[in-house]
């Protein structure tokens, strides 16, 4: 393989790795909060709000239901708004993150689920404040099941990023599709997918030594 | 310590309103075991959630501590709620906590300093045996061991009143032993008033000063646990010290046993008798003042609150009905529960 070509699959792999961690980041950072905000909405809960709970879901669920490759091109006004530009990598990042945002909130919403509800008890019974409870108790208690969710998000983030080709964000899957799909260069092809492979088990593999390390639930 | 004062809760469901607490009132002094029992769906739960506020009652008063805590703000009840340490059926320890950390929870969440912190923990952990276990999980433990960290968690911020929320029915007997001990063994040392509920005889006869039988939501009998099982009043109470205590007379009596005296038949008598009078030489006095054999089925002595209650069947046989009923006269004038199960031929 020349090295011109060598040259673009390195500069392809930090593209798509900028893309991922910036939004993946960014969905998690954004995500999270909106997980908890669902969570602790429902009827039933520390902050219930019918309504305010019920605006989430179907918010979150229509964002969900639209296909990446269509909101990334519906939202290019809000990316210009947001970002100054509406192609590029980084103008890729904006639909990256509004992709991952109701995804982790989903995630988050339904680790927090799995928290027996005895622990919420025991830790109101010792005085525990609200944001107490959830940072020390729900947050704590739901991490191994957050980082397999995150986990799960980064890697359709990756998915994802092969898309952004389309608004001109490059990446490994941008190059995969120009180089060899439309070009048939095959060793291209190859290369991008073995990497995007490699990349994929990389991440599962941190994410499932990160579950081992918060799960004491086996032994 | 804790005083309940009229305590009303409704559940509204999707049928007909469930009157879980109905107008239930209770008080427990200061370094006290009080007990609360009854059969499932009584009250209980519903009951002790109330003290700390964990269900709010729709009516009534809720004294701990000298405050009605019906009456704080959340701050204030937040801080009224750390002098009130609970355990519960389920340990509700955090998982992803050591035993250590589950322990220091309460500390942590009232603000204390690291080195604070070790320095209560530690005691606690030796006060309930774990001190070689401070760094295992949860998961790594005895379900006796997990209701240890519970009550070293829930002694943690030095409350006054601990409240126990079932706490041996998910453990076998003799861890149930070991936990009752420990518990007897903090109100000791540390003069802890302690509001329990459990459904076992068991827990109110080795641990409890005072007892409260709930049924239907309200108390329907209450005082110091001798008294309840030397002369249950309610037909309930009753079922419940029976259960707990007597063993069941054999299926070859029980089946010739008449309701109705008649010629021929002797009275089965059941005789309950507490403290000294356990060696009262009463029986061969009836035999030798009345000419009646006293022909006993079973007998069995109980320790209660460290004072033997004694239960024993017997069968009465005299010449006749009438010399009977003379005898067993003289008997109910004695200071003996004295109670005529029914009559059998010999
Ligand atoms: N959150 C709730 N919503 C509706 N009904 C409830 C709720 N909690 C309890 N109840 C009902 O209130 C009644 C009393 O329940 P409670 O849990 O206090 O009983 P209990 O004496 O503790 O029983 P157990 O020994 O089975 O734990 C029951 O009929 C129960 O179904
Ligand atoms: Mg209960």
């Amino acid at each position: 393989m020349s090295a011109a070509k060598l040259d673009l699959l390195t500069s392809s792999l930090w593209e798509t790795l900028y893309m991922v961690a910036v939004s993946g980041g960014l969905g998690a950072l954004l995500g999270i909060p909106l997980g908890i905000l669902l969570y602790t909405t429902k009827p039933g809960r520390m902050l219930q709000n019918h309504w305010l709970h019920r605006l989430l879901g179907i918010v979150i669920n229509a964002t969900r239901s639209v296909p990446f490759i269509i909101l990334l091109v519906a939202i290019i006004p809000f990316t210009r708004w947001i970002v100054g530009t509406s192609i590029g990598t980084t103008a890729a990042i904006v639909p990256l993150t509004l992709g991952a945002i109701p995804f982790v909130a989903r995630i988050t919403e339904g680790a927090l689920n799995e928290v027996p509800g005895g622990l919420i008890e025991a830790a109101q019974a010792m005085g525990a404040t609200p944001w107490q409870i959830v940072r020390k108790v729900l947050l704590a208690e739901a991490m191994p099941g957050l980082i397999h969710g995150l986990t799960l998000m980064l890697i359709t983030l990756i998915g994802y990023s092969a898309m952004a080709g389309a608004i001109g964000g490059g990446g490994l899957g941008d190059l995969g599709i120009r180089y060899g799909y439309q070009r048939f260069d095959s060793s291209m092809m190859i290369s991008t997918v073995v990497i995007l492979i490699v990349l994929v088990q990389l991440v599962q593999s941190l994410g499932d030594w990160l579950v081992r390390r918060y799960d004491h639930t086996r032994h | 310590m804790i005083s309940l004062k009229h305590l009303v809760k409704t559940y509204h469901g999707h049928g007909a309103p469930v009157h879980a607490v109905c107008d239930v009132s209770l008080d427990v002094a200061e370094g006290r075991i009080y007990g609360v029992i009854g059969a499932s769906g009584a009250g209980k739960s519903t009951l002790i959630r109330c003290v700390n506020l964990l269900e709010r009652p729709d009516a009534g008063e809720v004294w701990v501590n000298g405050r009605d805590l019906l009456t704080l703000t959340d701050a204030e009840l937040r801080q009224a709620r750390r002098q009130i340490g609970m355990i519960f059926q389920h340990f509700n320890l955090l998982s992803t906590r050591s035993v250590f950390d589950n322990v220091a929870l309460p500390l942590e969440l009232a603000g204390l300093s690291r080195s604070d912190i070790v320095a209560r923990v530690q005691p606690l952990l030796a006060l309930t045996g774990l001190e070689a276990r401070a760094n295992h999980y949860p998961a790594q433990l005895s379900g006796g061991q997990k209701q240890r960290v519970a009550i070293a968690r829930a002694l943690a911020s030095e409350p006054k009143v601990l409240l126990c929320d079932e706490a041996t029915s998910a453990l076998d007997p003799e861890t149930t032993r070991s936990i009752l001990a420990l518990l007897r063994d903090i109100n000791e040392k540390l003069g802890l008033t302690i509001l329990l509920i459990t459904h076992e005889m068991d827990v109110i006869k080795t641990l409890c000063d005072e007892v409260a039988l709930m049924e239907d939501g309200a108390v329907v009998e209450r005082g110091p646990v001798q008294a309840f099982f030397a002369r249950p009043q309610s037909a309930t109470a009753k079922r419940f010290v029976q259960a707990a205590l007597e063993r069941p007379l054999p299926e070859t009596i029980l089946s010739r046993l008449q309701s109705a005296p008649a010629a021929g038949l002797d009275p089965l008598v059941r005789i309950t008798y507490v403290g000294g009078q356990v060696d009262a030489p009463v029986l061969s006095h009836l035999s030798r003042e009345f000419g009646v054999d006293v022909n006993i089925l079973s007998s069995q002595i109980e320790l209660i609150q460290h004072q033997p209650l004694g239960f024993m069947v017997a069968q009465v046989e005299a010449q006749d009905q009438p010399a009977a009923e003379t005898a067993l006269a003289w008997l109910q004038q004695q200071e003996l529960q004295v109670e005529v199960l029914g009559y059998v031929s010999r």
